[in-house]
């Protein structure tokens, strides 16, 4: 073909152009129509980044709003062995900085791969000095640590929180979703040098940070609770323990201390025993704190009065099994303060049987015991309280008096509290309300109320405990001088795995002053041997002897009343 | 229909007249040239361009001034936060009440007593003061630590000569 000619060569030419553009079309077509989206989405994703804001978790206040928990900007310094150049000069440099010994650094150094954590949890100042060493394979990245400034105080109510931030016991853990807060993200487009460009697909939503919770906690008063127990503790040898503080008037606790505890900024050194909350998830045999359960039902009841006197004698038998009172004595007249004062098993077992099995029960139940309290704490234990067709023989002689019975510390601290708040029980309270970031507080729920006893049953009870720090009574441990408490002693066993442990439970629960009691204090040691008296008296002593101090509660000015133990009061 | 009309007027080629009277030579007078001067024209497109990348360059200098700016105060703010974090971190380490406990003790203080309260409307003592005493015997002379230090201070520098094995090397102190 001779291509010479014009036309021809004109011709050629457009074919030769169309189809070069149809070549570019179809090309076109499949870039921008068929695939344009993935390879739209991929160019977007080498320049777009997406940064998530985590949220800042909330703080876990007291009572007054002083910090019990926070979170706090951390560094993990981190290594990358396969950048280390010289593993044993690195390791020489790095031990006094980050506080790990040389061989095991060294170990960490040359482990393979291309991640080693050296160090988790550093100060940002901390984590700084080691970055300006300028090692060759060594990094930082910001990590966020919960820190607890008390380190044990309240621990075993504020719980803890695991290595990712997720709340796993206590307060911590039922809070959770309060505290978490909501992480935000940030999308930005970036230059191939990773510096951000300005554009319209920047987006950012913001993190919203978790509420704080308040607690109905009292900071100074709960250390002085966990000092007073442990020091007890150990004087006595002691496992187990705890302390519960409420308010009479509210049923927030003002304390509530463990034993044994742990540091809650450290929790993985701590024995899985020490990290639980023992005021509501140890079940105990209440023994006979339990007695004024039996009393103010009976009275309730009115199946005696606060006249009463009943006729004791030295024991008595129920199922086959013989049950006798501390104090040796004859067949004698015993009021009911008597009763309470001097722990009488065999007046508050007759008192039992003029209530009934039924009665004493449904008594039970109406305290609150055999069920949660409402607190709303992890691990709470509902106790146990048999109904009357569960009851063998010995039980009518038992259940009355608080064995055979499982309740936990909060259970009994709340009977008090309802014989305190002249026989109104309420839900007990942990939580005062929750803080927003920008301080708005909102409260928590207003506690339920339940009738359980008149007031004047209430008052009568009050009176009748009364005499317990006197001379001839269980609990003089427990006396505040120029105060007058009213409260009770109570010795019981541990049931753990269906077998009583070693020892005895221990335990004094008591508010003052006397006649508008504004704290119930109970205290509950787990002791190789001793008795409620002697060996949780003191720290209730110490305990509501600050209280009374801190919150400047003046005395009544009246002497306790006497003991009428075999004679009848003034006016019968 | 005007372009026949007009299509004479475009053909200056004139058309021997019929006759040989020669008619008035109609002629089109040529179009007022319609260039303006070139030079303004460029000059003013040279310039609109010159303007245009101006105000470019300006606007991404200023961009990146300002996203400079924004790197450097969110450093700063990073740092002011991780300082006031510190600063809090030891408020709240002094404020912890074991803190303060331990540091009454060592100051010689101990528990308060109980005390009385004076009821001002009949001037009645409630409650029986008592001093406060101590639970154990306090050395007021020197806490624990000032007593240490001295002779920890006086023993450091002998052991090297007296030690049965090598002393262990000198940790680096951290600062």
């Amino acid at each position: 073909m001779r291509l010479g000619s014009p036309g021809k060569r004109l011709q050629f030419g457009l074919v030769a152009v169309l189809v070069l553009f149809a070549v570019i079309g179809g090309r076109l077509v499949q870039l921008q129509g068929l695939d344009g989206t993935a390879y739209a989405s991929q160019a977007e994703r080498l320049r777009l980044r997406t940064v998530v804001l985590p949220a800042q978790r909330g703080d876990i206040l007291d009572r007054d709003g002083n910090i019990l928990a926070r979170t706090v900007a951390a560094r993990t310094v981190f290594a990358d062995p396969t950048l280390v150049v010289d593993p044993a000069a690195t390791a020489a440099r790095l031990a006094a900085p980050l506080g790990v010994d040389q061989p095991t650094l060294l170990t960490q150094l040359t482990k393979p791969g291309r991640f080693v954590i050296l160090k988790r949890a550093m100060l940002p100042e901390a984590a700084q000095a080691v970055v300006n060493l300028k090692l060759a394979g060594i990094g930082t990245q910001p990590e966020s640590q919960r820190e607890v400034p008390g380190h044990d105080l309240a621990a075993n109510v504020i719980g803890f929180v695991g290595r990712d931030g997720t709340g796993l016991a206590g307060i911590e853990s039922r809070y959770d979703t309060v505290l978490r807060g909501k992480a935000g993200v940030h999308d930005y487009q970036t230059a191939p040098g990773g510096q951000a460009m300005p554009s319209d697909l920047e987006r950012t939503v913001p993190a919203v940070p978790g509420r704080s919770v308040q607690l109905t906690l009292d900071r100074d008063l709960q250390f002085v609770a966990q000092q007073a127990l442990s020091e007890r503790m150990k004087q006595t040898g002691a496992y187990t323990g705890s302390a519960v503080v409420l308010d009479v008037k509210t049923f927030q606790v003002m304390a509530m201390a463990s034993y044994p505890t742990f540091d809650a900024g450290n929790p993985a050194v701590a024995p899985a025993t020490a990290l639980g909350n023992a005021a509501v998830s140890n079940v105990v045999e209440p023994g006979s704190i339990h007695k004024a359960v039996t009393i103010s039902g009976a009275l309730q009841a009115g199946v005696i009065d606060g006249n009463t006197v009943m006729t004791v004698p030295p024991t008595i038998t129920k199922g086959g099994k013989t049950f006798r009172d501390t104090h040796k004595h004859g067949t004698v007249g015993i009021t009911l303060m008597g009763i309470l004062a001097q722990s009488s098993n065999v007046g508050t077992i007759e008192i039992a049987d003029r209530l009934g099995a039924q009665g004493v029960y449904d008594y039970q139940r109406k305290f609150g015991l055999g069920s949660k309290t409402g607190l709303d704490f992890p691990g709470e234990s509902p106790g146990i309280v048999q109904p009357p067709s569960k009851w063998s023989g010995p039980s009518y002689g038992g259940i009355p008096i608080g064995l055979g019975v499982a309740v936990t510390p909060l259970q009994m601290a709340v009977v008090y509290a309802t014989i305190a708040n002249n026989g109104l029980r309420l839900t007990p309270s942990l939580v005062r309300g929750f803080k927003t970031a920008d301080g708005d507080f909102v409260a928590a729920p207003r506690p339920k109320a339940t009738r359980v006893v008149s007031p004047e049953v209430a008052a009568i009870m009050r009176t009748d405990l009364s005499a317990i720090t006197s001379k001839h009574a269980t609990g003089k441990s427990a006396a505040i001088p120029g105060y007058v408490v009213a409260g009770k002693t109570g010795t019981g066993q541990r049931v753990e795995n269906g077998h009583y442990t070693q020892g005895n439970v221990t335990s004094f629960i008591g508010m003052a002053p006397a006649a508008n009691p504004r704290y119930v204090v109970a205290v509950f040691v787990h002791a190789p041997n001793g008795v409620g008296g002697a060996v949780s008296g003191p720290v209730f002593q110490e305990l509501m002897g600050y209280l009374l101090r801190h919150y400047r509660v003046p005395p009544e000015g009246k002497a306790p009343p006497e003991l009428f133990l075999a004679a009848a009061r003034p006016g019968d | 229909m005007t372009a026949p009309a007009r299509l004479p007027a475009v053909r200056p080629r004139p058309q021997p007249a019929p006759g040989g009277k020669s008619a008035p030579s109609l002629r089109v007078v040529p179009p007022r040239s319609l260039q303006a001067p070139r030079a303004p024209f460029v000059a003013l497109v040279v310039g609109l361009l010159a303007a245009g990348l101006l105000g470019l360059l300006l606007l991404n200098t200023v961009i990146a001034e300002d996203s400079f700016q924004l790197h450097t105060l969110q450093q700063r703010g990073n740092a002011l936060d991780l300082q006031q974090q510190q600063l809090q971190r030891d408020i709240d380490a002094l404020e912890a009440p074991t803190a303060l406990a331990a540091r009454a003790r060592a100051m010689g203080m101990v528990p308060a007593g109980s005390p009385a309260f004076i009821r001002l409307s009949d001037g009645k003592v409630l409650g029986v003061p008592e001093p406060a005493t101590s639970p154990v015997p306090i050395r007021l002379a020197s806490p624990k630590p000032s007593a240490a230090a001295p002779a920890a201070a006086a023993r450091t520098p002998k052991p090297a000569a007296t030690a049965p094995f090598p002393a262990p090397a000198p940790q680096p102190s951290p600062r």
